[in-house]
């Protein structure tokens, strides 16, 4: 107790840095399962770019030149040193930079999802916690079915009743998601439109079912039973006493929400010919562009593990007793 | 219908021609007359993120459309019949017995960036795609070239051997005409349309080339070439009103396209085929008997109603398809006949299942006609087992390689290309294996013969050559289907996708314009396009252009020569 600056601090460096040497192996692992995972497909860069055009020669001379005659081993390592230090190489099948494919791209994706997720979070959380409020109401019950239909459904199936209902019927909104056609910025509305629709009713599910379980269970301790005893308002003690206690659970809901749709759009993405970081991924597989590929997964972890651990930070940051070293252990 | 008992070919194409596509069509080309502006939005498969600018690599419907929009190519071949038109030679002429081509370059085309269209701009892009290190699939045309010579706008090709098709081949998008030089590809080309923003497996978005050569043609200010690989996102998007031509639409969904208003089919008799290639140099298709009998044991008639939505044509196990001008009515169809089909394979001594591969690489449709092959087959006795391969490593795993599977051919400029890249006993084309020297020799004279009769003849013996002995088995060659709103005019179908790669520069839109999205252009009826009335008259919708004098024969641009 001689340093107690040093010593409430050490927890919260004890957690950054176990969380930074977790997340940098898992990152690692993660771009070995992929360049396995790839190279262990059918075919490679050279038989998907030639197609039937593929003679003995033109293969062998493409593979030369792209490398692909190597060891899997020593293409992992050649990669691994040259990604460590920021050269992610260029595009197999294009020639392109890697960043210059992918930059893009990332932007799109997360233009998408930060629009998405502006509709997307006060919904389901006002949701979730109106739920809780009248929980087992009708209200309550309409909501749970509602989101269970929504979380039941493929995400495709979604898409593609948008595209029915609003593109093809009522000619409201484009049914391919691509870039504008000279088009500006309120074009972008118009694009955008059907890939946020999808993914609000897709995602907030998931997000209004916790943010509700994550009030009740503090609506199920002790010193709620104490409010409730003392004749407190249902609502004052949702609002005054059990939120800011789910406060924490409910940011890393949102958090993990908000990488969900970066990271976990590329079915949508597909269904609207969205030009994300997902399709991005998809198309390279098709082609076999390792390093395109390589470089979306990692970027893919990244984001998840980084919102993770944002997510984790700010609960602790919220909630000051998960900030005390545990007690008794 | 038998198209082999009493109806001349040229009956026939015009018989089908009439009730297939235009009575179909003929609301879609009412014409209004030619005017400028709107932005035509085209989708179509193909693109991919991996996508460059070099023409070396194209060798996608995709990249065919964009070539066509961009670039200009020597000669360009339009309408059902593979007409040849000016393309950047306003004619050509050949002699030495097909071995010497002359051709007279338009003397006013301009590229993108300004620089007139010269004779070494032509010759340093046709030799780009015999580099060294060019994967062109137009590097075998580009290597029969032994010498170019250039004098003014003339540019005289000597070529290694007679070939009467080599107008035709120059067809082929890939060899499009470049500025000399050119090492970083970005495109600039003399087409009728500049680049304004290329997004690699997304769009590209073109605008109006002021200095392009032809003068009444380029009416759309700006072009957007929509990447829609997904079928069904392809057709939402035209049924939306996002895009005005879809093409290679699912041929089972063009019923539904009919019904809409603002909407047409177009069916485009595409030499593009599905096949079942059974390697004639390894047990058991060594058997001449096995082959014919698989010949027999598939009902085509059923493949084509059921596969292709009876949309399409029967084909004779050649790769000639019925409206080609070279095909062979009067060699013997092979046709569904289960008992002769169980004699020869009896004959043939062979007994067990016969294993075929087939996979969604080879298209959808290879998948399907697996399946009714096995129904078909199964009442001849022959028992057929269906290995279903992905799609990923297909064509270097399974294709040419396992002894019974799918195959696919995109449609080429000529039947002589076709004829001698997949069935020539050296090609590297070759997937059935088959090696046959009369066939060889065949297709070698007729290239080289310098009278049509004569050319027939030799080819109708090629293709009974291979129809009775080749081992690729043929049913039907299923016609391409495109959609195309009523409000774009001045479309001429040819049997390649979106107006033969060049619709961009043909059409103009029937105005008062309606926007897309937003406002639903298929609110429109049909009745607001068929006012101005008219009809297609193929041929006759750009009058301008030539005069026909024979097929592949010299044609020219009269108004601008």
């Amino acid at each position: 107790m001689d340093l107690p600056s040093r010593k409430q601090l050490s927890p919260m460096r004890d957690f950054i840095v176990s969380r930074g040497v977790s997340g940098a192996v898992s990152l690692l692992l993660v771009t070995l399962l992929i360049f396995v995972g790839t190279a262990l497909l059918p075919g490679d860069t050279a038989s998907a770019l030639l197609g039937q055009n593929a003679t003995p020669e033109a293969l062998a001379a493409l593979r030369r030149d792209l490398g692909l005659d190597q060891p899997l081993l020593l293409r992992y390592l050649g990669w691994f040193v040259h990604a460590v230090r920021g050269d992610f190489g260029t595009s197999l099948a294009s020639g392109r930079a890697v960043s210059e494919v992918l930059l893009p791209r990332l932007g799109n994706s997360l233009l998408l999802a930060s629009v998405a997720a502006v509709f997307l979070l006060p919904v389901a959380v006002g949701g979730g916690i109106a739920a809780a409020i009248w929980q087992d109401s009708w209200f309550d019950r309409l909501l749970g079915f509602t989101s269970m239909l929504f979380l039941a459904m493929p995400a495709f199936l979604v898409g593609y009743i948008l595209i029915y209902v609003f593109a093809v019927r009522m000619g409201w909104f484009p049914s391919m998601s691509v870039a504008p056609f000279f088009g500006g910025a309120v074009a972008w509305i118009n694009i955008l439109a059907l890939p946020v629709i999808s993914l609000v009713i897709i995602g907030q599910a998931h997000t209004m079912k916790l943010t509700r379980t994550a009030i009740l269970a503090v609506l199920a301790t002790d010193y709620v039973l104490m409010a409730e005893v003392k004749g407190i308002s249902r609502r004052r003690i949702i609002l005054r006493h059990a939120l800011p206690n789910a406060l924490s659970a409910i940011l890393s809901i949102s958090i993990l929400t908000v990488a969900y749709l970066i990271v976990d759009v590329v079915v949508i993405e597909i269904v609207f010919s969205y030009p994300g970081l997902g399709k991005l991924m998809v198309d390279s597989v098709a082609y076999r562009d390792l390093t395109v590929v390589q470089a979306c997964g990692l970027l893919f972890a990244l984001i998840f593990i980084g919102m993770n651990f944002l997510a984790d930070f700010l609960a602790l940051l919220v909630n000051p007793r998960q900030r005390e070293p545990a007690r008794g252990a | 219908m038998d198209h082999r008992t009493g109806v001349s070919r040229r009956q026939f194409i015009a018989s089908t021609a009439a009730l297939g596509l235009f009575a179909a069509t003929a609301p879609a080309f009412a014409q209004s007359a030619p005017k400028k502006g709107g932005t035509l939005a085209i989708g179509i498969e193909g693109a991919s993120t991996g996508d460059t600018l070099d023409p070396r690599t194209f060798n996608s419907p995709y990249w065919s459309v964009a070539a066509g929009t961009i670039f200009n190519t020597l000669v360009e071949v339009q309408g059902p019949a593979n007409e040849l038109k000016p393309g950047l030679a306003k004619s050509w002429e050949g002699s030495n017995g097909n071995k010497t081509w002359l051709f007279d370059l338009v003397d006013n085309a301009t590229f993108h960036n300004g620089k007139p269209v010269t004779t070494a701009d032509v010759i340093y892009s046709l030799q780009i795609h015999n580099a060294e290190d060019s994967r062109s699939n137009s590097r075998a045309i580009a290597a029969g070239i032994a010498s170019m010579t250039a004098d003014g706008f003339k540019l005289t090709v000597e070529l290694t051997e007679g070939n009467y098709f080599f107008p035709a081949m120059l067809s082929n998008y890939p060899l499009c005409i470049i500025p000399e030089g050119t090492t970083t590809f970005d495109g600039v080309g003399s087409g009728p349309y500049k680049i304004a923003r290329f997004s690699p497996g997304e769009v590209l978005e073109l605008t109006r080339h002021d200095g392009y050569f032809k003068t009444d043609a380029a009416w759309v200010d700006q072009v957007v070439i929509l990447a829609a690989n997904d079928p069904a996102a392809r057709a939402s998007a035209f049924q939306s009103g996002q895009i005005h031509i879809a093409s290679m639409l699912d041929t089972r969904t063009a019923e539904l396209i009919k019904t809409l208003p603002g909407k047409a089919l177009v069916t485009l008799s595409s030499s593009q085929f599905v096949g079942f290639n059974m390697r004639a140099d390894m047990a058991p298709f060594d058997n001449a008997d096995l082959r014919m009998a698989m010949k027999l044991a598939i009902d085509r008639e059923d493949v084509l109603k059921r596969v292709y939505g009876g949309m399409g044509r029967i084909g004779n196990d050649t790769p000639i398809p019925p409206n080609d001008p070279l095909f062979a009515a009067g060699i013997p169809q092979n046709s569904y006949n289960p008992e002769k089909a169980a004699e020869l394979f009896k004959k043939s001594g062979f007994t067990g299942p016969l294993q075929l591969h087939t996979s969604d690489a080879a298209t959808v449709p290879a998948v399907d006609m697996a399946a009714l092959f096995k129904e078909h087959a199964a009442k001849a006795g022959i028992e057929i087992e269906i290995i279903r391969d992905p799609a990923d490593g297909y064509w270097s795993n399974v294709w040419a390689q396992a002894p019974f599977h799918a195959t696919v051919w995109g449609a080429r400029p000529t039947a002589d290309m076709i004829l001698t890249t997949a069935y020539s006993s050296a090609s590297p084309g070759n997937d059935t294996h088959w090696t046959n020297a009369d066939f060889d020799a065949a297709i070698a004279a007729a290239r080289g013969a310098p009278d049509e009769a004569k050319r027939l003849d030799i080819y109708a013996q090629a293709q009974a050559l291979l129809s009775s002995d080749g081992g690729v088995i043929i049913p039907v060659f299923g016609d391409v289907v495109e959609g195309v709103a009523t409000m774009v005019q001045g479309y001429v179908p040819g049997t390649q996708p979106v107006g033969n790669y060049r619709a961009a520069e043909q059409v103009w839109f029937a105005w008062p314009l309606k926007k897309l999205c937003l406002t639903p252009e298929h609110i429109l009826g049909p009745g607001d396009f068929l006012k101005s009335g008219g009809s297609h008259v193929p041929g006759r919708t750009k009058g301008r252009i030539s005069e026909r004098r024979g097929q592949g024969e010299t044609a020219y641009l009269s108004d601008l020569s």
